[in-house]
């Protein structure tokens, strides 16, 4: 057994039940920079030699930084395939990671809040959560990694156009930020399209975690940045700030509306619901998502008792497939997953 | 070429549309190609897609292969020779129009024209102002460190912060007063 995976699921992220900022909104917040080195292809266009000697250095050096001690290095080839899932669902691993596992790698801080993914789409990601809605405190999280990665390896650094990047998409600063955001009232209000097609438009990504358009389940999107040049780090984080910023503003003033108009109708909801993952004996993840994010909304508007903060986020984890399977310790057929997932949540949710 | 609209910069950008129905071509600057998509005009093809897996990636995947394929056309035969492959690591501009992504930091020098236009539509902006990776060297980067003070300066007046402007413009004499770094040319 890899020491990270011993006392599963114990190992889940605990700064997700920390809360932070708008955290009735907002799940989580991540920022990433994308670093390279200066002497070798990008990893896409590497030779397994090449990425062996790259993983190899990193994966000395790496663990070596403050942020890293007491944390662990995965070598991504060396897992079990559902463990790298499990990864991927903690949101650790991207999915590039998981599916071409030869000479990847990942180093985690010791409560899961930083790491670092090597040769993903470029050789160094730099990665940074923080609960709820927290750009700042992210950027300043993975800026520290940096400087101390600059002590360390020359970065692919252009005067003009800034850190070099396997994607041109990503070139300059290297910076991506991103939070997990739930919008329940804009979604039944009939205002979802609108307000996201105006992110759009100043140049931000919208996308649904599960589903697009009409078919976006548990109402949870993932907004990101774009624009990673002709902005400092700082500029970027604030316009990030500033833009989600006035989304969360229009989702709590929907919540409030939908509620005076229909208080009834938003009770029955959100008591179906938590009926519902109190009782079922079969669950889909999709059919999960929609009551879990109908509690959500419920607790955020007092409906409901306050949830143990940070509880949400958990089971939104440990519903997926790879971490049910890591439970039972063994491969689920899909009606057991629904079984395990159902009692998971009877256990989670059971009334006091 | 000189770019069709703004009659000023080099045109390195084939912007194609279909105008009812008929094929409107322009070669356009990376500036005015970058205005063209501000100004509303539909690029063809251009679109940051999402995850057609619907996974919980949060990478952003996006797609450059329509914009490449249907707005940056390769200006013929003898054009494509003009961009030959990267010298350090051997990728070519094709690969790149398939893959999305460049083989090696290098490869930004080989294929600096047309990836000034796609960085001026994807960024609308194609000069880096965020931060370097050491403490520059005093002189050694100057006229990035200048730009990016001068863009500084601008914003602070913006914001009317003349506190900040004030420090900024000293700054600015600064720098400028110290000359050109030893072994550039002016």
């Amino acid at each position: 057994m890899i020491p990270f995976f011993e006392n599963f699921p114990d190992r889940e992220a605990d700064w997700l039940d920390a809360g932070g900022p708008a955290s009735d909104i907002v799940v989580s917040t991540r920022v990433r920079l994308a670093r390279n080195l200066e002497t070798f292809p990008f990893p896409h266009h590497a030779s397994a030699v090449e990425l062996g000697t790259i993983f190899g250095d990193l994966a000395r050096r790496l663990p070596r930084f403050p942020e890293f001690s007491g944390g662990w290095l995965l070598d991504m080839d060396q897992l079990e395939p559902n463990m790298r899932r499990v990864l991927q669902e903690m949101n650790l691993a991207s999915p590039a990671l998981v599916k071409v596992p030869q000479h990847r790698g990942l180093v985690l801080s010791p409560r899961l809040d930083r790491a670092v993914m090597i040769n993903e789409k470029d050789h160094i990601h730099l990665v940074a959560f923080r609960a709820g809605f927290d750009p700042s405190g992210a950027l300043v999280d993975v800026l520290r990694i940096d400087s101390h990665l600059e002590q360390e390896v020359e970065p692919a650094f252009a005067e003009d156009l800034g850190y070099l990047t396997a994607s041109p998409a990503d070139v300059g600063t290297g910076l991506h930020v991103s939070s997990l955001i739930h919008l329940p009232g804009l979604v039944l209000a009939g205002e979802i399209d609108k307000v996201l097609n105006a992110l759009r438009q100043l140049q931000f990504s919208v996308r649904g975690l599960l589903g697009e358009g009409s078919t976006v389940r548990g109402a949870l999107f993932r907004i990101a940045n774009l624009v990673t040049l002709g902005k400092d780090e700082q500029e970027i984080a604030e316009d990030f700030q500033v833009h989600v910023g006035k989304i969360i503003i229009y989702e709590r003033s929907a919540r409030d509306q939908l509620y005076a108009r229909d208080p009834l109708g938003i009770e029955d909801m959100v008591h179906r619901s938590l009926a519902t993952v109190r009782q079922s004996r079969l669950i889909t993840a999709q059919e999960t998502f929609d009551h879990l994010s109908n509690i959500r909304l419920g607790a955020g508007l007092g409906v409901l008792e306050p949830l143990q903060p940070g509880i949400l986020n958990r089971v939104l984890m440990q519903q997926q497939a790879g971490h049910l399977e890591m439970a039972a310790g063994r491969p689920l057929a899909s009606r057991e997953k629904s079984a395990a997932r159902a009692a998971l949540l009877r256990e989670v949710f059971a009334a006091e | 070429m000189i770019c069709q609209r703004c009659g000023q910069r080099d045109a390195t950008v084939h912007l194609v549309e279909l105008v009812d129905g008929h094929r409107k071509s322009q070669w356009l600057c990376a500036v005015c190609a970058g205005r063209a998509s501000e100004d509303g005009e539909e690029i063809p093809g251009f679109r940051f897609g999402g995850n057609p897996e619907g996974g919980n990636s949060e990478e952003d995947d996006f797609s450059l292969a329509n914009f490449l394929g249907q707005v940056f056309e390769p200006q013929g035969e003898m054009e494509q020779t003009d961009l030959p492959a990267c010298r350090v690591c051997g990728y070519t501009l094709d690969q790149f129009r398939k893959t999305n992504l460049l083989g090696c930091p290098s490869c930004y020098e080989a294929f600096r024209g047309p990836l000034l236009a796609i960085l001026g539509h994807l960024h609308r902006h194609v000069s880096h102002l965020g931060k370097t990776p050491r403490p520059a060297v005093e002189g050694a980067n100057r006229p990035g460190v200048l730009l990016r003070t001068r863009v500084a300066l601008e914003k602070a007046i913006a914001a009317e912060d003349f506190e900040k402007a004030a420090r900024l413009r000293d700054e600015i004499q600064r720098l400028e007063s110290i000359g050109p770094p030893e072994g550039t040319s002016a």
